[in-house]
């Protein structure tokens, strides 16, 4: 039982994150990232 | 004359560790820009987050800021799911050996904290900082539309705010100068002091991906594990740690960037890596790493 929580939980939430940014990626999310990064953020600069 | 030896122990893994800090460093800002008419990188590698803390406003950055996206797709009121499931994955499959190992930001405060051998011992309550700051300032930006954590990030002002404000587009952008900016300023002025005196100030008590990260060692692919019965409790871990973990007393510590540097140290060989269980660095395997006893 241990054996199987420590060998099982790890790799039970890597599918589910896998399938989470597969996800996110056929939404095309990685489109919003690059264009939200492609403006200059003024916040991280620390100018309104 | 011990940290002669500690340092001759834990040398290879510390060169491995900075050549690959270096190489990452240099990999996510590898943008040259155009000082004369200033821009930042726009390239589709922006759609990737950066694994480690490192601000999209950064001239030189390829990559976007995972914190940074995270809050963003908060503001747009779209679920995360890209983000979440890469810092997820990530967190999974490592825990928090990111930080340690290609985080830029962290790299500076170890570069940083080389200038002094002056350290200032901080309480661990103040860790707890991080965990307040990601379950407040993340959330929050649901309700104020606003990056909020990036308007108080230092990592913004010395990778973002310092090379623009040398860059000719600095003279248009300096007529919205308020008192955030100097808010900004002054917070990375102190962090940058904290940095030179205290190990990894940022990572320790203030970064949100870090305490993300963190949840996940200890159910992470790759863990610690030590023979704590057999520990002699010499605190050479704790010395030679960056985050000032005694690993003995948790291996798998939400702060652990699995350096490695413990387990090169610890003179009674008792920390080993592991990958699901089974053992990747065993400690005194090498022909080269003899057991050898304390000399304190």
């Amino acid at each position: 039982m241990k054996i199987f929580l420590k060998v099982g939980t790890p790799v039970f939430l890597f599918l589910f994150m896998i399938l989470l940014m597969i996800s996110g990626l056929r939404r095309e999310e990685h489109l919003e990232v690059e264009f939200n990064g492609n403006i200059l953020c003024l916040s991280c600069i620390g100018i309104e | 004359m011990h940290r002669n030896r500690i340092a001759e122990r834990t040398k290879k893994v510390s060169v491995s560790r900075r050549v690959i800090q270096i190489l990452s460093t240099l990999g996510i800002n590898s943008y040259i820009p155009d000082f004369q008419k200033f821009s930042i990188y726009q390239g589709p590698i922006k759609g990737l987050c950066a694994p480690g803390l490192n601000c999209y406003a950064c001239p030189f950055a390829r990559t976007s800021c995972p914190i940074g996206s995270l809050q963003h797709f908060i503001v747009i009121r779209q679920f995360p799911r890209y983000v979440l499931g890469y810092i997820g994955a990530v967190g999974v499959l490592f825990g928090r050996a990111f930080c340690g190992w290609l985080c830029p930001f962290g790299f500076l405060q170890e570069l940083l904290k080389k200038l002094s051998k002056f350290r200032v011992k901080v309480s661990k309550t103040w860790g707890n900082l991080k965990y307040l700051l990601l379950a407040i300032m993340i959330p929050a930006v649901f309700f104020t539309y606003e990056p909020l954590f990036c308007k108080l990030c230092p990592a913004g002002t010395i990778e973002g705010a310092l090379p623009i404000m040398l860059s000719p587009l600095w003279s248009d952008l300096s007529s919205l100068i308020s008192y955030r900016f100097v808010v900004k300023i002054l917070i990375a002025v102190l962090f940058v002091v904290l940095f030179v005196v205290i190990r990894r100030p940022f990572c320790r008590f203030v970064c949100p991906l870090g305490a993300i990260w963190g949840f996940f060692n200890k159910m992470s692919v790759f863990r610690f594990s030590i023979q704590s019965e057999d520990c002699i409790k010499c605190d050479l871990c704790q010395e030679v740690c960056p985050m000032d973990i005694r690993i003995y007393e948790d291996p798998n510590h939400y702060d652990c960037i699995r350096c490695l540097k413990c387990v090169y140290a610890c003179p009674k060989n008792l920390i080993r890596l592991e990958a699901l269980g089974a053992p990747v660095i065993k400690p005194g395997s090498s022909k080269e790493r003899p057991r050898v006893s304390p000399q304190l």
